[in-house]
C-alpha cells in the first residue's frame, strides 16, 4: 500500500537524511533558488552571526561588496571604527523594524527626531549604530551618517545578493517618533528614560510586514536583487520580558523562522539558508557553541560556510583561508556583539 | 548473589588487541575476552600448544593467518575480525622507514608528518616547512578527503566479514576524533566496535557499560585545526612526544623532526609504496609554491 511519502527522496525523512549522518556532514539544503555567479556582488547585513558570514565570504573570493569601506582611513583604523564589518558600516541591525527604517531613512522617507547621544564614556554616539564610533562633536554625528546612508543607497542598488541575518525580536524604540534602536538608551549611549522609550517586543506579523516592506521597496530599486535570509543561531544576550531569556529565546527565533518562511513563500528571488538549523537543531546541538553556550565556534561557522560554498557558489571556489588557523577554535573572539552590552551593564 | 558463568574467549590481534579484548569484556553479559598479541603468539603456543584451545571461542585478526607459526589446526571454534584503522583524522600521519626499516623512535614513535618528510627531502628547513601546514595544500593533497573515503572502506572492510559498523561514527565520532593516531582508536570507538562483534555472533551486549581505560592512550597524534573544522572537531597544532605530557607547537615539532632525519641520507627516507605517490604529490606542491 502506498502513502503520499511512498518514494520520496531521503530528504525527507529523518532517519535516513538526519538520524543516519554523522554530525559534521548534515546537510540540510536541499535546493537553492539561485546560485553566485563569479560576478555577483554580495552585501552583508543582520545580527552578529551575519559577521561571520561577511568574514568568510571576504575569504573565497572577490564577492564581498562593502560600499562603505573608510579608503580615507589608515588601515589599523577601519576595524576598529567597524568598516568592513558588513557592508555598510551600519553595525549589527537585530530587527526587521531596524532594517525597514534604514531604509526609509536612507531613502528620505524619514527622518529621526533624535540623532545623537551623549556617549557612555563622553562624546557622542549615533543612537542607530552606537558601538561603530564616538564622536567628539555632535555635528559629526549627524555629518557621518548623511555619509552613511549615502552608502546605504549605494550599496542596497549595486549588489546582486543581500545576505540578511534576522537577530532578534526584541528591541527599544523611541515614544515619541517610533525610532527604532538596536540596544536599549543606555546600554552603549543615551540615558534610559522611560518617558521617552519603551520595550517592544515583535510578533512574528509584524517581522513578516517590516521585511516584507523593506523587501518590495529594495527590490522595486534593485530589479536584480536577490536576498538570502537567514536566522541566527545566537540566542538573546538579555530579554526585556518577565521571563527566562531561555524562553524569549525560542519565542525569538520561532518568530523569525516564520517571517523568513513567509518571505519566501510570497518571492521568488528571496531564499532561506539554514544556519540556524546546522547550528541549533540536535543533529550538532551544542557542538558548535562556544563555552557560553551562546557564541558559535568556529567549528560551526565552518560547517555553516561550507554548506553555502558548496550550494551556492558557481564552480571553483579558490578554497577558503581558514579561520582556525588564526582563530580559536572555540570562540572568535572578534565578533562583535553589541547586545552583549546590554547584559555587561546590567548593573 | 552468583555471578553467571561467562564464555571464555581469547582474541589474537595486533596492537589493538588489549583494547578490543577490554571492550568486549566490558559490554558483554555473557563472555569474557582475554587477549593475545601476535608477537607472544609463538611463545605461549612454545609453553602450551593447545593454549588457544583451552578457550570456549577465538576471534582472530584476519591477516594474521599468514603470520609464521598460525596454528589453524589447533583453534577453538573461531571468526575472523578485520583490524580498523582510519587516517580521516590524520591524514598527514605516516609510518616513515629508513634504510628500509621502520623508524620507531620518532618524536612520536613510528609516526611521523607527511609534510615533514617531504619539506626536509626539499630541504626547505622546518620554519619554511611550517607554512605549507595550510588549508590551500590540505585541499590539494586530498586531506579532506580522506574522512569519508576511510570510512567507506572501512564499513566496506568489516561488512566483508558480516560485521555492520556503519552506525559507529555517528557514535564515536560525535563532535571529536575516535582515533589517537591512525591506527590506533579511542577506546570509545573500540567499545562500539565490540558491540557489533557480539551482536555478529549473537551474544548479548549492554549500552551503559563504563569505558575500560583506554589502552592505546599512551601516543597521539594531533588534529589539525583545519582538518578539524571540516570534521566538527576543535583540533591544534599540539605534538606531544612519547612518554611526555608537555607538547610542541609546529614550529618546536618540526625543529626536533628535521634533526631527527639528519641521521639519514635524505633518499632512504621512504613511505610505503600505497602512499608515495601522495608524498611526491605533495613534494610538487612545495616546489610550486616555492
Amino acid at each position: 500500500m502506498t502513502t503520499p511519502y511512498s518514494g520520496l527522496p531521503d530528504h525527507h525523512f529523518w532517519r535516513r537524511s538526519i538520524a543516519s549522518v554523522e554530525a559534521h556532514r548534515i546537510d540540510p539544503v536541499v535546493r537553492t533558488r539561485f546560485r553566485i555567479a563569479p560576478t555577483d556582488r554580495i552585501a552583508t547585513a543582520g545580527s552578529c552571526f551575519a559577521q561571520h558570514i561577511a568574514r568568510r565570504l571576504q575569504k573565497i573570493g572577490d564577492y564581498y561588496l562593502v560600499a562603505e569601506d573608510g579608503a580615507h582611513l589608515p588601515e589599523a583604523d577601519r576595524a576598529a571604527r567597524q568598516y568592513g564589518l558588513f557592508s555598510a558600516r551600519y553595525g549589527n541591525i537585530y530587527t526587521a523594524a531596524q532594517l525597514w527604517q534604514l531604509w526609509r531613512e536612507a531613502y528620505g522617507e524619514w527622518t529621526p527626531q533624535e540623532t545623537t547621544w551623549p556617549g557612555r564614556d563622553g562624546g557622542w554616539v549615533d543612537p542607530f549604530r552606537p558601538t561603530v564610533e564616538t564622536f567628539a562633536e555632535r555635528e559629526a554625528v549627524i555629518t557621518d551618517r548623511a555619509q552613511h546612508l549615502a552608502a546605504v543607497r549605494r550599496m542596497l542598488e549595486s549588489c546582486d545578493i543581500l545576505v540578511f541575518t534576522l537577530g532578534l525580536t526584541e528591541a527599544w524604540r523611541s515614544i515619541s517618533d517610533g525610532a527604532v534602536y538596536p540596544l536599549a538608551p543606555g546600554v552603549a549611549g543615551g540615558t534610559y528614560d522611560p518617558a521617552c522609550y519603551g520595550f517592544v517586543n515583535y510578533t512574528a506579523a509584524e517581522v513578516e510586514q517590516d521585511l516584507a516592506r523593506f523587501l518590495a521597496a529594495a527590490k522595486q530599486r534593485n530589479p536584480g536583487l536577490r536576498v538570502i535570509l537567514t536566522v541566527s543561531p545566537v540566542p538573546l544576550a538579555a530579554t526585556f520580558e518577565d521571563r527566562s531569556v531561555l524562553v524569549s529565546t525560542t519565542y525569538s527565533k520561532a518568530a523569525l523562522r516564520v517571517a523568513a518562511e513567509t518571505m519566501i513563500r510570497h518571492y521568488d528571488w528571496v531564499d532561506y539558508f539554514p544556519s540556524y538549523e546546522i547550528i541549533t537543531e540536535s543533529p550538532t546541538g551544542g557542538l558548535y557553541y562556544g563555552p557560553d553556550d551562546r557564541q558559535v565556534n568556529a567549528l560551526g561557522v565552518a560547517h555553516v560556510m561550507r554548506l553555502f560554498g558548496r550550494h551556492y557558489i558557481d564552480g571553483d571556489v579558490p578554497p577558503p583561508v581558514s579561520a582556525a588557523t588564526t582563530a580559536d577554535a572555540t570562540t572568535d573572539d572578534a565578533v562583535i556583539c553589541d547586545e552583549a552590552l546590554t547584559d555587561r551593564w546590567r548593573v | 548473589m552468583t555471578r553467571r558463568v561467562r564464555e571464555r574467549w581469547i582474541l589474537l590481534s595486533n596492537c589493538q588487541t588489549l583494547s578490543l579484548a577490554r571492550g568486549i569484556t566490558a559490554v558483554a553479559e555473557t563472555v569474557e575476552c582475554d587477549g593475545c598479541d601476535a608477537w607472544q603468539m609463538a611463545e605461549r603456543l612454545a609453553a602450551d600448544p593447545d593454549y588457544f584451545r583451552r578457550y570456549d571461542f577465538m576471534l582472530v585478526l584476519a591477516n594474521l593467518r599468514d603470520f609464521q607459526g598460525f596454528p589453524a589446526d589447533r583453534l577453538p571454534p573461531h571468526a575472523d575480525v578485520p583490524c580498523f584503522s582510519f587516517t580521516g583524522y590524520h591524514p598527514d600521519c605516516c609510518y616513515v622507514t629508513a634504510e628500509g626499516e621502520r623508524i620507531t623512535d620518532g618524536l612520536i614513535g613510528p609516526y611521523h608528518s607527511m609534510i615533514a618528510l617531504a619539506g626536509y627531502k626539499e630541504q626547505i628547513g622546518p620554519a619554511a616547512t611550517a607554512r605549507f601546514f595550510n588549508d590551500r595544500l590540505f585541499e590539494q593533497a586530498g586531506y579532506y578527503r580522506q574522512w569519508l573515503a576511510q570510512r567507506d572502506r572501512m564499513i566496506e572492510r568489516f561488512g566483508t566479514f558480516g560485521y555492520d559498523i556503519s552506525g559507529i561514527f555517528r557514535k564515536a565520532g560525535r563532535g571529536r576524533s575516535f582515533m589517537h593516531t591512525i591506527d590506533h582508536p579511542d577506546m570509545m570507538l573500540m567499545t562500539e566496535l565490540a558491540k557489533v562483534v557480539l551482536r555478529r555472533l549473537d551474544r548479548p551486549y549492554r549500552d551503559d557499560a563504563p569505558l575500560p581505560v583506554d589502552a592505546l592512550a599512551d601516543m597521539s597524534w594531533p588534529v589539525y585545526p583545519e582538518v578539524g573544522e571540516q570534521l566538527g572537531v576543535a583540533g591544534a597544532y599540539r605534538f606531544r612526544p612519547t612518554g611526555k605530557y608537555n607538547a610542541l607547537d609546529l614550529n618546536e615539532y618540526l625543529e626536533e623532526v628535521f634533526a631527527s632525519f639528519g641521521r639519514w641520507d635524505r633518499s632512504q627516507l621512504r613511505v610505503s609504496w600505497q602512499i608515495q605517490p601522495r608524498l611526491q604529490h605533495i613534494r610538487q606542491l612545495i616546489r610550486e609554491a616555492l
